[in-house]
Order: structure tokens, then sequence, then C-alpha cells
């Protein structure tokens, strides 16, 4: 773990984009496949596979919370998709059950998915991402704003819930102190959570309303996909247009 | 030998020990192994060569050592030929990043790994330390392989990973430009793949029973992968009832009913692929730009209207 000011001055020594994540971007890649979002699999190996290779091309960043939120919350996420593939074998025993009380047994074998490699294969991949990471400790001035904001009901803290507040007011100060020290390469901070920081739950390439100008003005892009950063950055196909402010304001 | 997902061009490939050998889209196999069998060629065919989701995607079709390859040739031609003269000329295939995947019994895999660890041909570099790295960092076993070349002008100094899956099969898994800072371009990409296939993996088979499978990975999404089985059942439904011109009120249900349903999906859906699917749907311009919006602001509004739940 390190200070915001430790990692500002490893950045600016060595300069690189820096993409900061919420906790659910760790936690989705266990449960892509019961969410019907299998796709995400293939892009966290892809950026897993990038940090592995060349790992001075992007910077991760978490704040100590996302990992104290990982490990209290892994294992609720890993008995979901176990629960799921067992689902799942139940559903195909009934359909071949169905076929063999007709009397037309199906010619196929029964698969069964209920292996629990795939749970731990995912687990590993998201912890190969997490030890990517900077994480970053707590910083008293960061969680006294994220307090305000609760106080506030300001999003993301809206429903009173003080976790995102932490994380982003962390990486807005980091990005500050980035910029203050003359920092050119983005900054980047990709939540899932569509609730707290996404427009509505059907663009995820827009920050919420109320989050515009907070982003704006530390100089941070928010993106609600990781596929979305990583384009933006580069790292993956075409880039992704990051939403932009209206000049002028709101 | 090079296959595409889409109108692959018919080639018999005469590539490693296994003799020649045509490799087909699941569309094609029947209509070759038909012709072959018309012409008394024999053959035996692999039909899961290649899957993709679960599914076969390539075939092989094996024509024995004494195959004749000229005559085979001229027979697979014709049935270019025929098909395309009862189909229109396809376009040029969007473009696509090719895969490459080496397939083998099992019985080959020692001899395999023997060479694929021993000194790379000429211009690979064998990067035992981002290997290490790997190791490291997902727990990966062995059969992981990271190998660089300088591809000159562009894209420069790369990085290849050639991973083992199951007994009998290798793929390329990542290629990671190592200088430049942008991602290769889909022409890069492919032309990366193309020398590797060339300078690496033709020696690494030659004289070796398997196949290697170069072909063009699919593309974007469809609607049918985003959606879940209700929404697309229901917007199925929608579309064949409805009135194209002018949407009847039981239409409008019908519509909500399928917005409401992605809703509780919590599906993201990049509205281009429902413009695409109403189009290919028979929805005429002005109708399609005004579902979309719709689309867009309704589930703008049960955002809000979750909020504004969630908050009581």
């Amino acid at each position: 773990m390190k200070s915001i000011a430790a990692l500002v001055a490893e950045l600016a020594a060595a300069p690189r984009p820096v993409l900061c994540l919420d906790t659910c971007v760790f936690l989705d890649i266990i449960t892509t496949g019961n969410r019907g979002l299998t796709d995400l699999v293939e892009v966290n190996r892809r950026l897993s596979d990038i940090l592995v290779t060349t790992p001075d091309r992007i910077q991760l960043v978490v704040t100590s919370l996302v990992l104290r939120e990982w490990v209290q919350r892994r294992d609720d996420v890993r008995d979901e998709v176990t629960k799921w593939l067992a689902h799942t074998d139940r559903q195909i025993l009934e359909i071949h059950r169905a076929w063999e009380r007709l009397g037309r047994p199906l010619a196929t074998p029964r698969f069964t998915y209920h292996d629990p490699d795939l749970v731990n294969r995912l687990t590993t991949l998201a912890e190969s991402l997490l030890r990517s990471s900077a994480v970053l400790h707590e910083d008293t001035t960061c969680v006294m704003r994220a307090l305000q904001r609760v106080k506030w009901k300001n999003r993301p803290s809206h429903n009173k819930q003080i976790k995102d507040s932490i994380h982003l007011e962390t990486y807005l100060e980091l990005s500050r102190k980035v910029r203050d020290a003359g920092y050119g390469q983005p900054v980047i901070f990709a939540s899932t959570n569509s609730s707290d920081f996404w427009e509505d739950k059907n663009t995820p390439e827009r920050p919420h309303a109320e989050l515009v100008d907070d982003l704006a003005t530390a100089d941070v892009v928010f993106f609600g996909r990781l596929p979305l950063a990583l384009r933006h950055l580069g790292l993956l196909g075409p880039a992704a247009t990051p939403f932009a402010p209206p000049a002028g304001g709101p | 030998m090079r296959s595409t997902l889409a109108d692959a061009p018919l080639v018999v490939s005469t590539d490693g020990t296994a003799g020649p050998y045509i490799t087909v889209t699941t569309d094609q196999l029947g209509p070759v192994v038909e012709a072959l069998k018309a012409q008394g060629i024999p053959n035996q065919v692999d039909d899961d060569a290649v899957m993709i989701d679960g599914r076969p995607a390539l075939a092989v079709i094996d024509l024995g050592q004494d195959a004749d390859v000229e005559r085979v040739q001229t027979i697979l031609d014709q049935l270019t030929a025929e098909s395309r003269g009862v189909r229109p000329e396809p376009g040029l295939p969007p473009a696509s990043h090719n895969e490459l995947i080496l397939k083998f019994p099992p019985s080959v895999a020692p001899v395999l790994v023997r060479r694929i660890e021993a000194t790379p041909p000429l211009g690979w570099k064998r990067r035992t330390e981002i290997e290490a790295r790997m190791r490291k960092m997902r727990a990966t076993r062995a059969g992981a392989y990271c190998f660089s070349k300088n591809v000159e002008p562009t894209p420069g100094e790369v990085a290849i990973w050639l991973e083992s899956r199951g007994t009998g099969e290798f793929f390329v898994s990542t290629i990671i430009p190592l200088q430049s800072r942008g991602p290769l371009s889909v022409e890069q990409n492919n032309r990366v793949l193309d020398d590797f296939e060339k300078t690496f993996i033709e020696p690494l088979m030659r004289g070796l029973k398997g196949h290697v499978f170069n072909y063009q990975a699919p593309t974007e999404p469809t609607l049918e992968d985003v959606l879940s089985t209700e929404s697309m059942r229901r917007l199925k439904s929608f579309s064949a009832m409805a009135n194209k011109g002018m949407l009847h009120p039981l239409d409008v249900q019908r519509w909500n009913s399928f917005v409401a349903r992605t809703h509780l999906d919590n599906v993201v859906l990049d509205t281009s692929l429902l413009s695409d699917w109403l189009q290919g749907d028979g929805w005429p311009e002005r109708q399609r730009l005004q579902l979309v919006d719709d689309y867009e602001h309704a589930r703008s509004l049960l955002s809000v209207y979750d909020e504004e739940r969630a908050d009581r």
C-alpha cells in the first residue's frame, strides 16, 4: 500500500495512463457468466495479458477499501456462480429425463458444468488484476470529503452509503495531485455501479449529471464499463468517445 | 491454410504429414462431402475440429495420403463456381482479427512441446522472464509460452502468447506490441499472425501430424448475444405483429413490454445494434429512428423511477 503522494512521485518518474477501479469491476469478473456478460472475461484477460507482458503500459489503482470489499464479498459472488452452475446442471438433467420418459432418450451425453475450476480461474483472473494494482492508503482528507457527501446526500452517497464516495474522493485527489505535478497522461475512473455513478442504466459512457463537474474539474474521465475505458486508452480496438460536459457548464 | 467463418475459399491443404485435407465451415461441410462422394473421392470427416461457443465452427475433411490433389481442387473450384451462380457475390467481409489454432493427435504433443521449448526459429526470442511473471500473476501452469520478434517496419517488436488447450491443441491467445503504446490494427495483427504461422508454426509442425487453422474470428456481438431469451422473444413478437407503417396501441403495449424486460434484465444495449436489427426486420427508417429514440427515453425514465423507489 502507498500514499497518494508516493504514487504521484512514481507516476511522475514513469508516466503512463492511470485506470482507477471500483470493487464491482473485480467482482463482475466472477459473475459474468450468470449475468450474460461473458465478453467481459476476455476483456479482463486481455488487460491481465497486457499487464503481465508490458507492466509499464498502464497503472491500475485501487483504494485499500476496494481490497477490503473484495475480501468481504468475494465468497458471496463465488457462491452465486456455484449455485448458478448447479442449477444449470439440474435443468439439463430434467431435459434428459423428460426425453427418456418419452421413450426417446437423447443421443448426446449429459454434460455437467458444476466444476469449481471455472469459479477458481475467474477468481484468479480478478486477483491478478488486483495484484497489478497500486493500492492507496486510506487518506483522511478524502474520507472527510466522503463524509460530507453522505451528510449532504450528494452522489454517489445519495443513499447514505460512504464507500463509493471514499473511492471517488481518493481518485479525484490522486488526479488533482498528478495534474499539479504537470502529468499529461489520462486518468480514468471505471465503475460498473450503474445505480450510483451512471447517468442511467443504459448509458455506461456517461457519469451521472451530479458528478460531471467534480470529474471534469479534477480532469478524470469516467466510464461505466471496463471495455469502454480500455478502448479510450487504445488498449482494445477502436477508441470510445468519453462524455464531454457541455461548454459553459450546467 | 486460411479459413474465414463466412464464405471461406475451398482449398486443398498439403501441410503436415496427415495427408491432403480441406478445411470447411459447418455450412460448407454437407455440399463438399456430397461433391466428393459423387466423384468417388474417399474422405474422412472431423466435424468439430474448431469449436466456437461450444458449437462446431470449422470441420476438416481428410483425403488420405493417396488423394489426387489437383482433381479434388478442380471439384472444389467447380462447387465454388456453382455456389456463386445461385447466390449473389458476397461483399468484402468486415475487417476482423484472425485466430490461429494448431490441432494434433495427443501422441504428437510431447514432440511438439520439445520443439517449442528448443531454440526458436531465426528472428524469434523466447521470453522466459515474461512467462515467469505470468505464472506468478495468474498461477498459470506449464503450457503458456511467450515469444517476441521485431516485425519491421511496423508494428516493431511484438510478443505472442502460444498456449495449450487440452491435450491436442495450441492456440495464439494474445499478441501485444512491446514498443508501441497503441494497439495493433487489425491489419497489423493479422500480418504478425501470418508471419508467426509462416516462420514459427510451419517449421514447428514440419513432419508432424496435425492441422493449422488461421481463420477470421467472429466479429461484433449480435442483438441475440446481448439480450436475454425473453427480451428477444418479446422484441420478435412485437416486430412480427406490428403495423410497421403506424403503430397500433397493441403494438405499443408489446414494445413497452420488451423495453421493460430489458430494463429488468439490466441490459446495457448499444442502440445501433437495435437499429440494425429493426432494419433487418423490415422497419422503415422513420419508424426505426423513432423506436430507438423511444427506447433510450424509456430506459432513462425507468432508471429515474428505480431511484425514486429506492429512496422511499
